[in-house]
């Protein structure tokens, strides 16, 4: 069994060893890459509109957009168009929520 | 141009090419650190370490310019680990295949094949305080910090993984 103990100093030299670098086989290139699609939200520090689009929930987002529309008729302005232009663009905030939810997960 | 200025170009300037820099420096001791935590599931070491330095870009406006890069992201690889932990898979075994080890040095290479595979048998609280202390020449104050557990704690880490470690290299020999 165990006949000849290895002592602290033979122990200490061998974890002191340094071990045999590892060569970068495209390590670094593939986190770069993996920043590079979803740079957004690799920052941590989007713009305080896009924290606040990005933060809220989607039905929130949709009664913003749904308010805005209706206020939009009221008004003196092309209603119909208005209206369409607020849709549209709720439309396309949800979808890019929808996108950085993706990425992130 | 060193840590600090690439750390102050990829946060202030979004430099990613920077950051890539960093990432080149220091991938070999956190892959290696997180190869010792994973007991020898090299692939699963190498994912955490990719999650870890994402984890550390997403940080990088945070970082205390008064501590060393490299400690701060062995402290993110060991989080990473610690969380993922939950949904550990059973390691491979590990057979010193991919190793990367020099074939020349006989001795030299089975010694640290020896030493790998006793690793493998302490908990991973033991193998980053010893790879911390020794490998990568921290002191106790500076691994215990890394770890994120007392002073106490990692002196008793180091001790019992020595400990346990002369045991299964002490058979190993007789064996």
């Amino acid at each position: 069994m165990n006949t000849d103990p290895i002592n602290d100093q033979q122990l200490e030299a061998q974890l002191s060893q340094p071990p045999p670098p590892i060569a970068d086989d495209g390590f670094s290139d593939g986190v770069v890459a993996t920043l590079r699609r979803a740079p957004q939200t690799a920052t941590g520090r989007p713009g305080w509109l896009a924290a606040l689009v990005w933060g809220m929930p989607w039905p929130l987002l949709a009664i913003v957009f749904s308010t805005g529309g209706v206020i939009a008729t009221d008004l003196d302005w092309p209603a119909d168009a208005a209206l369409l232009l607020f849709l549209a663009g709720g439309c396309v905030l949800i979808q890019m929520q929808g996108n950085a939810r993706l990425r992130i997960g | 141009m060193d840590d600090l200025d690439l750390i102050q170009r990829a946060t202030d300037e979004a430099d990613l090419d920077a950051f890539g820099e960093l990432v080149r420096r220091h991938q070999s001791h956190v892959r290696h650190f997180l190869r010792r935590l994973c007991a020898g599931d090299w692939h699963r070491a190498d994912d955490l370490a990719q999650d870890a330095f994402l984890a550390a870009h997403r940080r990088l406006h945070a970082f205390d310019r008064k501590r060393a890069f490299s400690s701060w992201i062995l402290g993110i690889a060991y989080n990473t680990f610690r969380n993922d932990r939950r949904a550990i898979r059973p390691a491979r075994e590990w057979t010193g295949e991919d190793a990367g080890l020099a074939p020349t040095h006989a001795e030299a290479v089975a010694a640290r094949l020896d030493l790998e595979s006793a690793m493998r048998r302490l908990t991973s609280g033991e193998a980053a305080a010893l790879t911390l202390c020794y490998q990568n020449g921290c002191s106790h104050d500076e691994a215990a910090r890394v770890l994120g557990v007392p002073l106490g704690t990692l002196k008793s880490w180091v001790q019992r993984g020595k400990d346990r470690l002369r045991v299964l290299l002490s058979e190993n020999t007789s064996s």
